[in-house]
């Protein structure tokens, strides 16, 4: 009898644990879903979700499985506020995850300050480069994973250094994000005694069809040699067009955050209409390995995780207009990378304790660990940035490779 | 003077100069009304435009120090929003910009624009005219000057513009039903006046008519009364000496026949 009793007191006990196990960990997500930056948060959804159905296909998180709510804010940094105020209020979410966008990320960061106040909630992993997470006040509850646009841009300042460039010119997107790039070239540049010769800006939201002739002429009339770009696949693509038909043949540079593959597509595009090369002297730096290189371990199961589970948004995060560039990208191998390191802090939570500070002590106890990057990622309670890599990259018959010999753009 | 020579002439010519009047009085008045208007909302836009780079001039003044600029651009592109807001910069103190919400730089006119002054501390304003509009132009010292300027531009024309376009609308409309119902109102009362007076007219040019006939006729009877009489006095002058001729005659003849001549 009382072996009957222990019996089903033991199988209550399971039962009650795989119901509390049972429950989802919920992340929120706010990203560029619809509109002109559709692709940013689509892929950097897609790359995370393919590592999340890999995980749940495997049991979850200590049998729990992830799940994200993922809302649209086109971009728009009032709509990035708006959804942060509904997740962070939400009590099924734990935690925020994949945020897109400068100007966006830098309207939701006092509301995010507000709830970590009132219920430590915090921001795992986001698509952008700028300061502002990675200082005080706001580097306390935002978790990067990626290198800064600092880090990109001094090290492309650094490379075209050593080459004898001196006269840096910068073409930016007016705002927030463009400035945070800009801020990082001067910075960099401050360290060797040299200035910036010249800025051009461009409004948020340009097309391709736009002529960028002025910022090419002011850039063109200080002496620019080399320009750094910080801005959307666009309108950066469209300013190479016309720099290069106005003879300006030095290095252009963009960064991560421009969305290579769609610039390099839209370059090609014009180069084959204007029967020009356009696709010389481009570097582009990255803050993850080429998303094609299988000598990382990272992109090889990154690249079969996504064949496997190619994940699909739900149909009212789905943009109609939004053309795919393609099943693998720099922006989804992000994400998933993004995914990955979640999922390892969250195993090392202690079963049973799955809070919010447990979660953060878990995460700054994450001992420098090689998720396939050939470089090891580590976060401590004063550094909230797990990697500094920086990979820079130039198109190679239509692709992005390494770049092994900085000579080519003396 | 001029002959009016039909009722709507009359008409008419009561009716245009009273349109006149009163579109010249609508000019006048709307004239004063926009002066007016400007003059409040220039005031206005000054004080809104003191008011964004004094609180951008303070919150600048925390994240410059060690910070990154893109959240004082962060800023700026809030501050951009602002209705009459055309543009926001801020300098260092050596006149480098560190954040701007141009496309695709700062033009050299607004940048020389509104200098700082003598006592940088001071908050400056200037009205400048830049591509086709009237700006005026708010400097506002961050940390007294030792850290910079924010520079803030809004944009009047264009406040004005908009401001008045919906107005301008109403007023047109307004001054169009107010001419047409006072045109209207004139044409019918003078419409009226006209016909009495056109009236009044004929029944005096019937009148005087009849009164010329009447006077012919007077004319004529007293002519041949005055024949008649002529004839009558004629007949008596002759009738006088023939009475005595007639007497005299037939006293000879009664002599005649009394006492025969030879008997003598």
């Amino acid at each position: 009898m009382i072996k009957l009793i222990t019996v089903q007191f033991a199988s209550l006990l399971i039962f009650t644990l795989n119901a509390i196990a049972a429950d989802p960990i919920i992340l929120g997500q706010s990203a560029a879903f619809k509109g002109p930056s559709a692709a940013l948060g689509t892929e950097l959804w897609r790359g995370a979700q393919a590592y999340f159905d890999f995980i749940n296909s495997q049991g979850g998180v200590n049998g729990r499985k992830i799940e994200v709510i993922a809302m649209d804010d086109g971009y728009e940094g009032d709509n990035t506020l708006q959804n942060t105020l509904k997740l962070g209020s939400d009590p099924k979410v734990f935690a925020l995850f994949g945020y897109v966008g400068t100007p966006t990320i830098v309207r939701a960061l006092p509301a995010i300050q507000k709830f970590n106040q009132e219920n430590g909630l915090f921001l795992f992993s986001n698509f952008t480069g700028a300061q502002p997470q990675r200082e005080p006040p706001h580097d306390k509850y935002v978790f990067n994973i990626r290198s800064s646009y600092r880090q990109e841009t001094a090290g492309l300042v650094e490379n075209f250094y050593k080459l004898g460039y001196r006269k840096f010119g910068v073409f930016i997107q007016n705002d927030a994000y463009g400035r945070s790039g800009a801020d990082g070239v001067a910075k960099a540049l401050q360290a060797k005694n040299l200035k910036i010769v010249a800025e051009a800006s461009y409004n948020r939201g340009a097309l391709l069809t736009e002529s960028m002739n002025e910022q090419v002429k002011i850039l063109k009339a200080a002496g620019a040699e080399i320009v750094i770009s910080i801005g959307a696949y666009a309108a950066c693509a469209a300013f190479i067009r016309d720099a290069r038909t106005a003879d300006f043949n030095g290095p252009i540079a963009n960064v991560s955050f421009v969305g290579p593959v769609k610039l390099l597509k839209m370059v090609m595009d014009e180069e084959i209409r204007l029967k020009k090369p356009l696709t010389k002297m481009l570097v582009n730096s990255q803050v993850v390995p080429p998303f094609e290189d299988l000598s990382y371990p990272l992109v090889k199961e990154f690249q079969e995780n996504i064949a496997k589970f190619d994940p699909k948004l739900p149909e009212n995060l789905n943009d109609k207009d939004y053309n795919s560039i393609g099943k693998t990208n720099f922006t989804a191998l992000e994400g998933y990378l993004n995914a990955k390191v979640f999922v390892e802090i969250a195993k090392k939570v202690p079963v049973g304790k799955f809070t919010r500070a447990e979660f953060i002590k878990a995460a700054h106890s994450l001992k420098p660990t090689d998720f396939g990057m050939k470089v090891k990622l580590k976060f401590t309670s004063v550094d909230h940035q797990a990697s500094d890599e920086v990979y820079f990259t130039t198109p190679v018959n239509g692709s992005f490779k390494e770049i092994k010999d900085w000579n080519s753009f003396k | 003077m001029r002959k009016y020579t039909s009722a709507r002439e009359i008409r008419l010519a009561f009716v245009i100069p009273v349109l006149a009047i009163l579109a010249a009085l609508s000019v006048f008045l709307y004239s004063i009304f926009f002066y007016s208007f400007r003059k409040t909302l220039e005031k206005e836009l000054r004080s809104k435009g003191s008011a964004v780079a004094k609180t951008l001039s303070t919150s600048a003044e925390s994240s410059l120090v060690g910070r990154d600029s893109s959240t004082l651009q962060g800023f700026l592109d809030e501050y951009k929003k602002i209705d009459g807001v055309e543009y926001v910069f801020v300098i260092n103190e050596k006149d480098e910009v560190l954040a701007h919400t141009f496309s695709p730089k700062i033009p050299d006119e607004i940048m020389r624009a509104n200098p700082a002054l003598e006592n940088a501390s001071k908050i400056r304003i200037q009205t400048l005219s830049w591509s086709g509009s009237t700006i005026i132009d708010i400097g506002s010292p961050i940390m007294g000057g030792v850290l910079g300027t924010v520079r803030v531009g809004m944009n009047l024309s264009e406040v004005l513009n908009n401001a008045l376009k919906d107005t301008m609308v109403s007023l047109l409309l307004v001054t169009l039903v107010m001419m047409a119902i006072s045109g209207f109102v004139v044409y019918f009362k003078i419409y009226k006046l006209s016909r009495e007076v056109f009236q009044y007219n004929s029944q005096l040019v019937k009148t005087s008519t009849e009164l010329e006939t009447a006077k012919l006729h007077v004319v004529h009877t007293s002519k041949m009364t005055a024949l008649g009489e002529m004839a009558g006095g004629i007949a008596h002058e002759i009738n006088n000496p023939l009475t005595i001729l007639m007497g005299n005659a037939h006293q000879g003849l009664k002599i005649i026949k009394t006492q025969p001549i030879d008997s003598e």
